[in-house]
């Protein structure tokens, strides 16, 4: 913009001018390109679905207003799969930031070897969502896998945990704690990495203990990569789709039949398109919503440097 | 009194890069102690050793007249000043002034004089509702010496405090350090590699390179007696003028026509001459003739160089000299201004020694 402006004042006379505002626009024109087509084509279309009945292909029908959400929102069956999807994400987020959070902490400490397990640590990261659903519906099959071996171990029952609707939903919320780990807990070292070892040094010699310095030092100054690891968490979270489709396909009993899941079965077995995008909307604003509250209760505790 | 006492101290990383090599020094209580030396001489090292940060490989630490070497951090009764001043950047001034206290069980109240007193004490009043990014650089420096204040630890260790300061700011911060330690009578162990500082501030300088002592004592003794090549080269601005010499009978050349009675040694001496004690000969015998090669005049100095055997010479001289380039102008140099140095070692041939057995105790 400086140099824009310290063209045009060094040519007042220039005969034509190129408007600012439609120089800038032409700067932004691929990603307009882009996002148009990928994302804001496709929402407005989905949106503009929502309001219609329509035909196996796809194809706005009959304009219904707002009856699919009245239905949605009155239906039990979709009531449950927001309480499956709601249920979820406290499942998984919470315990997966956790997770990382300490794994990263550990990585932390100057300790020989640490290289090789920062690298384990984050080895999920490089993992595809169908691979490690694979894995653990071995380490869930109920004749061969190693969890009920581990119980039987312990001296504990055996599980039908995926086959069982009071477990499945936990049983699915494991492998995805344990498949985000890798990614949150690389950002959170990262996070850890940027805070200045004086600062700890400083409270070293002062004598503040080690818990003082996490919550007084360490928390506050990270609460910046925190706050992006807990959105991103919670959106793929809502978004959840691969491990519920290779591990449960949203069964028993419907109890793991998450938003998304339940989108896609919708639009693509009941070829019922027109719910499906009023449920693809209320997701959108429900994830919106979630957000929003996330970065207004956020506001006063993130401390950007 | 000893407040701190190093003695054959040693520290290496991996147990063979060795940082520190014998070190030995003590220093006395309410002493401005200066460690100086050029970046990667051991001099944060050792002043981290001092703060309980890094171990010691060998040798002993003694603080306070106790064994400090296992202690902890916060057992040796110190307070540190970080280069980049440690300041959190969550808290406002207030929380980083008092930050820790609690942990030596002050009350409340008591917290709250402190932080008042030495916020009045540097001038940060106003600011104590600030964050440390609100604030300019010479406020923060200010803001992690009222730390150090309010901890109201008897030593306090400061790593490189006005590196990050512009010129102007440093001079007046310099002061500003020198008169706090003095009025509070605190210990002060000062690491710096801007040898203007360890001379204004300084009431005794430890040079420090490659992890081994060069010399200790008092500024002006450095400057006027430095002990080898090193320091009469590290100490000083302009820096002492170095050449070799040969040997002409009973008597030292250093150039053509400049000879100086040769001190009572067989081995190749160097000789060096401080830029102020290069004068300029109008009426007597100049000591041998230079062609200008460059002038600087400063307003308050005049800064004139030429080739003595090949090496670059500065005189320093007051006032303001206009000499033209390629000029031939006399040189004079007392005799007695005239250093000599080893050239095999490096170290100074005594003509002059230094006072034997001044310590800080005797000048105080």
């Amino acid at each position: 913009m400086i140099a824009v402006k310290d063209r045009l004042r060094a040519e007042p006379k220039s005969r034509w001018r190129f408007p600012v505002t439609l120089e800038g626009m032409l700067y932004l024109l691929p990603s307009i390109v882009l996002f148009a087509v990928f994302l804001f084509y496709p929402m407005f279309k989905t949106i503009y679905l929502s309001l219609f009945l329509t035909d196996a292909q796809g194809n706005a029908q009959i304009f219904v207003g707002l009856e699919h959400y009245s239905q949605l929102l009155s239906s039990p069956s979709f009531r449950a799969s927001l309480k499956a999807t709601v249920l979820f994400v406290l499942y998984t987020v919470p315990a997966g930031v956790i997770l990382a959070l300490g794994l990263a902490l550990l990585a932390n400490q100057k300790l020989k070897g640490i290289g090789f397990f920062r690298t384990l640590f984050s080895s999920t990261m490089g993992m595809s969502v169908a691979a490690s659903s694979v894995i653990w519906l071995f380490i869930y099959n109920p004749a061969i896998g190693i969890a009920n071996t581990i119980m039987t171990t312990l001296g504990l029952q055996e599980m039908q945990w995926l086959l069982n609707p009071d477990t499945a939903l936990i049983s699915v919320a494991i492998p995805t704690i344990w498949m985000n780990t890798g990614f949150s807990f690389l950002i959170l070292l990262g996070g850890l990495h940027n805070i200045d070892a004086s600062l700890y040094e400083s409270g070293k010699i002062a004598g503040v203990s080690d818990f003082y310095s996490l919550r007084k030092i360490t928390l506050p100054l990270l609460s910046p990569t925190l706050l992006f690891i807990v959105t991103v968490s919670l959106i793929n979270s809502f978004q959840t789709f691969g491990q519920i489709d290779i591990l449960t396909k949203g069964g028993p009993m419907e109890s793991t039949n998450v938003i998304v899941y339940s989108i896609f079965k919708d639009a693509f077995v009941n070829f019922n398109i027109g719910s499906a995008s009023a449920q693809a909307v209320l997701l959108f604003a429900f994830i919106l919503i979630v957000t929003i509250l996330q970065f207004k209760w956020s506001e006063k505790k993130v401390h950007y440097q | 009194m000893k407040a701190i006492d190093v003695s054959n101290l040693n520290k290496a990383y991996r147990g063979e890069d060795m940082v520190l090599e014998d070190v030995s020094f003590d220093v006395q209580q309410g002493e401005f102690f200066v460690i100086v030396g050029p970046s990667g001489c051991g001099k944060s090292t050792l002043l981290r050793i001092i703060a309980g940060l890094e171990e010691i490989s060998a040798g002993t630490l003694y603080m306070n007249g106790e064994e400090a070497g296992s202690k902890r951090p916060n057992e040796r009764q110190i307070s540190m000043v970080f280069q980049n001043y440690a300041l959190f950047p969550h808290l406002s001034v207030r929380e980083n002034i008092l930050f820790g206290l609690h942990v030596k069980k002050i009350a409340k109240q008591q917290q709250q004089e402190r932080c008042l007193e030495a916020a009045h004490l540097l001038g940060l009043d106003e600011l104590l509702d600030r964050k440390p990014r609100e604030l300019s650089g010479g406020q923060r420096q200010r803001v992690a010496l009222g730390r150090a204040i309010a901890s109201e630890a008897p030593i306090c260790l400061m790593d490189e405090p006005l590196s990050n300061l512009d010129a102007k700011l440093r001079t007046k911060m310099r002061a500003e350090v020198r008169q706090l330690q003095r009025r509070l009578g605190m210990t002060m162990v000062y690491v710096t590699h801007d040898q203007v500082e360890a001379m204004t501030m300084a009431d005794r300088i430890m040079v420090l390179n490659e992890g081994s002592i060069q010399q200790i004592g008092r500024p002006l003794d450095v400057y006027n007696y430095p002990q080898n090549l090193f320091v009469a080269t590290f100490i000083g601005s302009p820096p002492m003028n170095i050449t070799k010499t040969t040997r002409k009978g009973r008597r030292l050349q250093l150039t053509d026509g400049w000879t100086a009675a040769a001190p009572d040694l067989t081995e190749d001496v160097y000789a060096g001459v401080r830029p102020e004690h290069l004068t300029y000969a109008a009426d007597a015998p100049p000591s041998f003739f230079a062609t200008v090669e460059h002038l600087e005049i400063l307003g308050t100095e005049t800064l004139l160089m030429f080739r003595m055997n090949g090496e670059l010479w500065i005189a320093k001289w007051p006032g303001q000299w206009d000499f033209r380039e390629g000029q031939n102008i006399p040189l004079k140099v007392a005799d007695d201004h005239i250093h000599f140095f080893n050239a095999a070692t490096g170290e100074r041939i005594g003509s002059r020694p230094l006072p034997a057995g001044l310590t800080m105790e005797a000048a105080l």
